[in-house]
């Protein structure tokens, strides 16, 4: 993809995407807040996962206290992102919210096309258009992703190795 | 991500994430009940997948 999309000013971040690329954006991060509305989608499930992977109990309980409030902030980043389409510079909650459902969104189209899987072979729009259309999105929020993270670490103080 | 979660240096940040893109899986983070599942709230909250397993 082009580079270039967020470039860093003294306002922030801003967002430079192309007329199709917003709409296309927009579309999907609406089709994205009905799956999270409706949570029957078998791959949302991924997102909430057995958390002690020992005690199954304990991880509904984790899951019983955290995912009203998780849902709540995934929809709440989800309208920032919206916002933020109009070109508006990105302040640090907004760009947080931009990586975080940036990430949100490629986390559930890998589990959809099993990226993480050993025998994952990227799909060829020639024998499953539905899916090389997926996986070429994947990709593309990706490179989004990877752009606005290399953008915001420009900011960030030095840290720590501990 | 970790370097803005965890106040981690460019270079384990880094570390870490090649970790998980060539691994599936790093420890990140590692601390008594209460925190590490904080740690997991916090990371899920940015689209990253975590789970805890206890040493």
């Amino acid at each position: 993809m082009a580079r270039g999309r967020f470039r860093l000013g003294p306002d922030g971040i801003t967002v430079t995407l192309r007329d199709d690329e917003r709409a296309g954006l927009a579309a999907v991060l609406e089709q994205f807040r009905k799956l999270l509305l409706e949570g029957t989608d078998a791959s949302m499930l991924r997102f909430q996962p057995p958390v002690h992977i020992h005690d199954l109990q304990a991880s509904d309980e984790f899951w019983d206290m955290a995912a009203g409030p998780l849902l709540q902030h995934r929809l709440e980043a989800l309208d920032t992102v919206e916002a933020g389409l109009a070109g508006a510079p990105l302040d640090d909650e907004a760009v947080s919210a931009w990586m975080q459902t940036l990430n949100s969104l490629r986390l559930y189209l890998g589990n959809t096309l099993e990226v993480g899987a050993a025998t994952f072979d990227p799909p060829r729009p020639g024998d499953q258009p539905q899916e090389a259309a997926r996986y070429m999105l994947y990709e593309w929020l990706g490179g989004l992703l990877d752009q606005l993270v290399t953008t915001a670490a420009g900011a960030l103080p030095p840290g720590n190795d501990d | 991500m970790f370097r803005k979660l965890f106040g981690y240096s460019q270079q384990k940040a880094h570390r870490l994430m090649m970790q998980v893109h060539t691994e599936g899986k790093a420890v990140v983070a590692s601390g008594q009940r209460e925190k590490a599942e904080f740690d997991v709230y916090r990371l899920h909250e940015h689209g990253l997948w975590a789970i805890l397993e206890q040493d």
